[in-house]
């Protein structure tokens, strides 16, 4: 089983440093396996460390104590230099798509961006594949030439999905990357991102506090409770016979619509 | 003593951007009856906001109540309208009669006072009691009905020491102490973690239910309305396109764009591969359209929705939506 794992977590703690010598515990002595081509979803509410995890899962936060292994290499270790070609590897789709674009920068350049730090291909390479990108998140090819700005939140989002899968990522991270965006909308990049995961055979971490959306996504889903794992199960079991108490309380908590000839 | 508490008639709020008046809110009929909770539901930009902050007169500078009026029943039959109410009454008007909870509680709370003097003040302002000993004993009733534990202690909180679900019960504390008859809440829990989120609504519910009063609960969340409200209406591009009992909504929605937002939705127990949307995005032309504002992204194919639009039709007692396919002589289908 493990060739399958693409990343796992093992033991992990992280604290962090409040006034008057007090340390705050973000996530406290958790392991964690994923497997290459899973949806993982990460769900629980908010201060109870999921993003603390996914960070970092992705080294964005350096843990206490404990390993992170990255496809069979400890990179909890590795600094510079070393961890960079593991950086290409991850890459993350942020929950505000408005401030994680840089508003100065034409869409091509955005998304041009990491080839040209990675792969330094010639200026017409780089061109086609912004344009490859472009037309896999459903954007036409006018958007190179224009600003984040004239763009509304979905396609936004829209961008920066293209800028995250630019390097052919095998992991990509979203942090509550559908909860700022209406239904609909939301809808869309949902279904975007669950046909890029089939056919790219992305593994993706996906973080989010709405089960309706983690239970449409996800192949398994862990549930966080104040800094630890309270539950990881296939998404099928957990939504059908969730085991521990807190699952049910916060399945229990969805608003749900009773709703008849909709389809 | 009429059934309505307040009742929007052909409200039309606009935006003016250079030298032209563009309208959001385009001609809006809504009627509050006394005790009943009212969904406005729709995706941003469409106009659901205006339209409540208009109810209170707190309009964004650029904006205004270009036409229609806001009639306001009091129990003992006369009608006032909020529109043409000089800013000194409509201050008093709001402050007693109609409170607010707004979608996020820290930065509507003054993070530099504590939040019992917070709520207090409003007592105090609006002179409605003697002294402030008087008021304190008030708000601290008030924290401790809202669901605040140990509210004399919390009473000294400032707001940054409380979590946001609390933050949300000072909200309504500070709306509801004057005993107002309508409460607008604009989308009170979307900050929220769906645990909090089920606690908050039930508390609305509770205010209302133990006050016989009103309210306007303004969301983006379905899932909300239906655990919330009594009636609801669906907002698109500044237009009401069908108002419904909740039941009847839910039951039976009409309206292409209602069945849209509602499909879009994912559901637990529902596996299907992909989610069904509505194609396209909201246009962002300000021109005023002809025909219906949904025709662009609309799933029914019908050639005069783009120079025609469509007269609200009752299609069942008390279902009201604007589209052809629902009026007479054309069958409601679903596929």
């Amino acid at each position: 089983m493990s060739e399958n794992v693409l990343i796992s977590a093992r033991n992990v703690t992280k604290s962090f440093k409040l006034p008057g010598n007090k340390r705050h515990i973000a996530v406290d002595n958790v392991s964690l396996e994923m497997y290459k081509g899973e949806t993982l979803a990460l769900v629980g509410e908010s201060g109870c460390g999921k993003s603390t995890l996914a960070k970092l899962l992705m080294r964005l936060l350096d843990a206490d104590s404990g390993e992170i292994i990255f496809d069979g290499t400890d990179i909890s270790a590795l600094s510079g230099r070393a961890l960079r070609p593991f950086r290409k590897r991850m890459q993350m789709v942020f929950q505000d798509p408005a401030s994680s674009l840089d508003p100065r920068m034409k869409v091509r350049d955005i998304i041009a961006e990491p080839l040209e730090v990675w792969n330094a291909l010639g200026k017409k390479e780089t061109d086609e594949r912004v344009l490859e990108l472009l037309e896999m998140v459903e954007l036409k090819e006018s958007a190179m030439y224009k600003y984040p700005h004239q763009f509304s939140g979905g396609q936004k989002q829209r961008i920066g999905i293209a800028r995250a899968i630019a390097l052919n990522p095998d992991l990509i991270v979203c942090d509550e990357s559908v909860s700022a965006l209406d239904v609909s909308v939301q809808a869309q990049i949902l279904n975007l991102l669950k046909r890029l995961k089939k056919d790219l055979g992305l593994s993706c971490l996906f973080i989010s506090h709405d089960l309706s959306v983690v239970n449409f996504i996800a192949d398994r889903v862990c549930v966080m409770q104040a800094r630890k794992i309270c539950e990881i199960n296939d998404a099928k079991s957990l939504y059908e016979h969730p085991e521990r108490e807190y699952t049910r309380y916060l399945l229990s908590s969805i608003p749900t619509i009773q709703v008849k000839n909709v389809f | 003593m009429s059934d309505i508490l307040l009742e929007l008639k052909n409200l039309t709020v606009s935006i003016r951007r250079d030298k032209e008046d563009i309208p959001i809110v385009k001609g809006v009929d809504i009627a509050i009856p006394r005790g009943k909770i009212v969904g406005l539901v729709g995706e941003s930009g469409c106009g659901k906001s205006m339209t409540a902050k208009s109810v209170m007169g707190i309009l964004p500078g650029a904006a205004r109540v270009s036409f229609g009026s806001i009639l306001w029943h009091d129990p003992d039959g006369t009608v006032t309208d909020l529109t043409g109410l000089k800013e000194k009454e409509l201050r008093k008007m709001c402050g007693t009669k109609i409170g607010m909870v707004f979608q996020e509680p820290m930065t509507s709370l003054n993070p530099m006072m504590r939040i019992g003097d917070q709520v207090a003040e409003v007592l105090l302002i609006h002179k409605l009691v003697k002294n402030r000993s008087e008021a304190r004993d008030k708000v601290i009733q008030l924290l401790n009905e809202v669901g605040i534990p140990e509210p004399e202690l919390r009473y000294r909180s400032y707001p940054h020491e409380l979590s946001g679900g609390m933050r949300q019960r000072v909200m309504i504390a500070m709306a509801v102490i004057c005993e107002p008859k309508l409460l607008i809440a604009d989308e009170p829990t979307t900050a929220l973690d769906v645990t909090i989120e089920a606690q908050i609504l039930k508390l609305i519910r509770q205010m209302c239910e133990a006050r016989n009063m009103s309210a306007i609960v303004i969301t983006h969340n379905m899932g909300v309305v239906s655990r919330l409200c009594d009636s609801v209406y669906v907002m698109y591009m500044g237009r009401i396109m069908e108002r419904a009992s909740v039941r009847d909504l839910f039951s039976n929605p009409i309206h292409p764009y209602t069945r849209g937002l509602l499909s879009s939705i994912p559901r637990i127990g529902e596996n299907s591969e992909y989610l069904k949307t509505i194609p396209g995005n909201i246009p962002e032309s300000e021109k005023e359209t002809v025909g219906c504002e949904f025709c662009l992204r609309c799933s029914e194919d019908e050639r005069r929705c783009f120079f025609e639009r469509p007269e609200e039709t009752e299609a069942e007692e008390g279902h009201f939506v604007s589209c052809f396919t629902a009026g007479p002589g054309n069958e409601v289908h679903h596929e």
